[in-house]
């Protein structure tokens, strides 16, 4: 456990001095994020206003365009905090081989990668702070915040932040098997922002299509802590939401497994 | 033609290259279909709730989303991946060898390589807009398509010179690859009609990042909004940003030096 | 020895599986849907045991299998059949305990961060190899000392020169020294000064730890300054293992003379003697097998009007070359 420690620590603080080499681009880089909740908050504004001030879904579930805002900001930032982007880098590694230096250390390389995307997250959460601050006070959204609620988030952020990261790596490993994995990124991307609620809130998607985003996996990756802190989800669905977290948490790391297997028998297969 | 014969040797091998990863090559038709179906999703759910917003139907928006569709596409084909190649290639100081060949490096760093399997989002993008023009029960006229075609055009200078000139300031921030994410956010902003966004922001992508000129006048010119003297400023605009951009790039490619330098 | 031998090689071998295509846009078409996949037998069977401590030179032309050897034997790669045990360990196992105790440093790839300092990619190895914090400062030293590092630490990788990047690559593969190193070639691209540096360091380093060390080289006096042993590979298979000194005399049993006439000849005039390997005006070197040497000799002092004559043994190099014409031809 101490050695793991230590591990980590070391690579957290390289990795946060290559970040701020680059806090200009990696500020870019956060302000994706940005981009497609506002866009959201955008359209679904000029659609409350004409319909004269509220929207409400066949659920009977209202949202006000201050309740819009609250949601794409709160959106904005547990998505931020759950982010990863690792498949892109991973791809590049086992093009150029660069992936072989990295299997010679006695420790597997997903360590050093979750350290970074840390890193990316302490240092880039910081320069965003006062952006964040300054969004909440120019768009005035209608939120009021629990303590309680929030504390209960923390924990469901933490396991958004692993499953989504271990989602994201299992992907990124398709690398060892096709050469270029921007494609398969991409598209996973694109599920993942729309059933996760990046255009629209969840409560709003008609019949199905709101079915097959509460059992999505991406609904544990953003979105059910983002219900925590709007406090729109009644108390006692949050036990199940944790055991979905949980259940898709294991999902991920036994997928993990089994891909690291089959790719590290392709990798040493192939040629490095 | 000389330029034209060397185009179609560097279209010939990006086609190449691009097939052999064949995995690769099927999942991008999927992903940016998806793509596209998941914006059409999100505004059709917001159109069950509103038949209008801010006086855009959803057939309207839904040509809007085609032409941005359309653009994206086309500068995923041609654009981007050569504007990527010449970041890459300021960063690992290699851009020195494009130096060294007897062709204007301008064109040969910006008309390099094509993103063949892209023309799929063109297409899908054209099949759209047919279809939602018929349904509007829209007849488009020969002026009309005339306009259309001219601004789409100019909207593709506009976007090229835009990339060209962030791409020049590599040369002094070196990394700065990242300016990528910039464009694209930007860019993102089209898909919807820009009348949806604050004073300051419409502006800004009218006259800053000119979104506006590249999607939202094309389709405003499809569906009948606008006549042909706008497509007079779309073509000065463009003509002047081709102009600008260009005379950027010499001047900076003075000031590049090697990373390894 | 009393000691086990650190690396045993046993009928190791190494099938690549490559995708094959013809040049053209309607096969690269075909080749979407349906693959075409060719047999190519890197490493064909090879066996050999290394003493703990030994520095071995592996040389070979480029493809001759010595790259997928050392990767096999770093556990980079899973051979197609055969055995390896490297400190007892199956390398491709990829045991933390064994990966603890080898570096491999790759000419052409690197492990420091490019974008930051050589010293902080250091100070992660530290953590990742446990190094203590006392050995760690000691070895650091010694490496700074011996490599000349004081200066290359603080400044980021990227902006380092070729040679001092290989510098700092080796200090961060032999910071938790390991028992087992394989350098795949350290000096490519770097300058003679920098080469007969890393040379020197290297020699100093296996002396004062006992690695044991397998180097690849292009540069043949890389070799000849560190390797009392050689392994020479070529299409896969290994044609010589034995002393260096000795290869010549085994696989190329040849002499050279240098003649120095009073007056210049025609180079078709010497192919009675031997081949020609150098001719300039009145100076020629000739070779000529092993066992003929007194023979030609005479007869080169009888039949021509010799000023000078020097009999040596051909350049390693030379020698290299002529095994792999041998094995081409």
């Amino acid at each position: 456990m101490r050695y793991w420690i230590r591990v980590y620590a070391a690579q957290l603080k390289l990795a946060t001095a290559i970040m701020f080499q680059y806090r200009f681009s990696v500020l870019i880089w956060a302000i994706w994020g940005f981009v497609g909740p506002l866009l959201g908050l955008a359209i679904w504004s000029a659609a409350t206003e004409a319909k004269g001030g509220s929207i409400t879904s066949a659920r009977g579930v209202t949202f006000s365009q201050a309740d819009f805002a609250a949601y794409f900001l709160v959106f904005m930032i547990v998505s931020h905090l759950t982010m990863s982007w690792d498949a892109f880098e991973f791809a590049f590694r086992v093009r150029d081989g660069n992936l072989s230096p990295r299997l010679l250390k006695p420790v597997l390389p997903i360590h050093g990668d979750i350290a970074n995307n840390f890193a990316f997250k302490i240092v880039t959460s910081t320069m965003l702070l006062p952006v964040w601050a300054l969004l909440f006070y120019l768009l005035k959204p209608n939120i009021h915040f629990s303590i309680v609620n929030i504390l209960i988030a923390i924990p469901a952020i933490f396991l958004a932040v692993l499953i989504r990261y271990l989602f994201q790596y299992c992907l990124a490993m398709f690398a060892f098997w096709t050469t270029r994995v921007e494609a398969i990124n991409q598209l996973y991307f694109t599920v993942d922002g729309f059933l996760a609620g990046r255009i629209a809130p969840l409560a709003l998607f008609p019949g199905w299509l709101g079915v097959i985003a509460y059992y999505s996996p991406f609904r544990s990756m953003a979105t059910f802590p983002v219900e925590i802190i709007l406090g729109r989800l009644p108390a006692e669905q949050f036990l199940t939401g944790f055991l979905y977290q949980i259940f898709w948490l294991g999902a991920g790391v036994g997928l993990f497994k089994l891909l690291w297997a089959g790719g590290m028998k392709q990798y040493s297969a192939v040629g490095a | 033609m000389r330029y034209l014969a060397l185009f179609r040797v560097f279209f010939r091998t990006s086609i190449q290259t691009d097939m052999e990863y064949r995995v690769d090559f099927f999942s991008r038709i999927i992903a940016s279909l998806l793509a596209l179906l998941t914006t059409m999703a999100g505004l059709s759910i917001a159109f069950t709730y509103t038949s209008s917003i801010k006086g855009w139907s959803f057939p309207q928006v839904m040509v809007l989303l085609s032409v941005y569709y359309l653009m994206d596409g086309l500068i995923e084909m041609f654009i981007a991946p050569n504007m990527r190649n010449i970041m890459a290639q300021v960063r690992d100081g290699t851009l020195d060898f494009l130096l060294l060949k007897p062709v204007p490096v301008q064109f040969l760093a910006t008309f390099r390589t094509v993103n063949i399997w892209r023309i799929v989002n063109v297409l899908v993008a054209l099949g759209l807009s047919s279809y939602t023009i018929g349904k509007l029960s829209l007849t488009v006229g020969g002026v009309q398509a005339l306009t259309f075609i001219v601004t789409l055009a100019a909207g593709c200078g506009i976007i090229y010179s835009f990339w060209l000139i962030l791409v020049t300031l590599t040369f002094w921030f070196v990394r700065v690859d990242n300016i990528e994410q910039i464009i694209w956010q930007a860019f993102e902003a089209g898909r919807y009609p820009i009348e949806i966004y604050p004073v300051w922001l419409r502006n800004a992508l009218t006259y800053v990042v000119p979104v506006a000129f590249i999607i939202t006048v094309p389709a405003k010119a499809l569906t009948g909004q606008i006549g042909l003297s706008y497509a007079l400023v779309s073509v000065c605009v463009s003509a002047i940003a081709l102009l600008l951009s260009s005379l950027f790039w010499r001047f900076g490619l003075k000031f590049y030096t090697g990373a390894s330098a | 020895m009393s000691e086990s031998p650190h690396i045993v090689v046993r009928d190791l071998r190494k099938v690549y599986k490559v995708h094959e295509r013809e040049a053209g846009a309607a096969a690269s078409l075909k080749s979407l849907f349906k693959r075409k996949y060719k047999e190519v037998e890197a490493v064909k069977g090879i066996s050999f045991t290394i003493q703990p401590g030994e520095i071995v030179g592996f040389l070979g032309p480029n493809g001759a299998g010595k790259t997928t050897t050392l990767k096999m034997l770093s556990g980079l790669l899973y051979p197609t059949s055969g055995e390896a045990k490297v400190l007892g360990f199956t390398p491709w196992k990829r045991e933390p305990a064994y990966l603890r105790q080898l570096s491999y440093v790759l000419g052409n790839r690197s492990q420091l961060a490019w974008d930051i300092p050589a010293m902080d990619s250091f100070i992660v190895n530290q953590a990742i190899y446990e190094i203590p914090e006392r050995q760690f400062r000691e070895t650091l030293d010694e490496l700074v000392n011996l490599l000349d590092l004081e200066k290359l630490l603080k400044k980021p990788v990227r902006g380092l020169s070729l040679g001092e990047r290989m510098k700092c690559e080796l200090a961060a593969s032999l910071l938790h020294r390991p028992n087992v190193l394989f350098l795949d070639e350290p000096t490519l691209g770097v300058d003679v000064t920098m080469q007969t540096r890393i040379r020197q360091f290297i020699a100093e380093h296996n002396q004062r730890y006992g690695a044991t060390v397998i180097l690849t080289s292009h540069y043949m006096a890389d070799v000849t300054a560190l390797c009392k042993r050689v392994l020479v590979i070529h299409h896969g298979s290994l044609l010589y293992d034995g002393d260096l000194n000795q290869l010549s005399e085994r696989i190329a049993p040849f002499k050279q003379v240098r003649l120095d006439l009073e007056t210049p000849m025609e180079a078709s005039e010497f192919a009675k003697y031997g081949d020609v390997v150098q001719i300039e005006g009145a100076k020629v070197t000739l070779r000529f097998p092993r066992e003929q040497t007194s023979q030609v000799v005479s007869r080169l002092l009888t039949e021509l009007s010799v000023v000078d004559l020097t009999v040596e043994d051909p350049a390693i190099e030379e020698v290299i070359d002529l095994v792999f014409q041998k094995v081409q031809a």
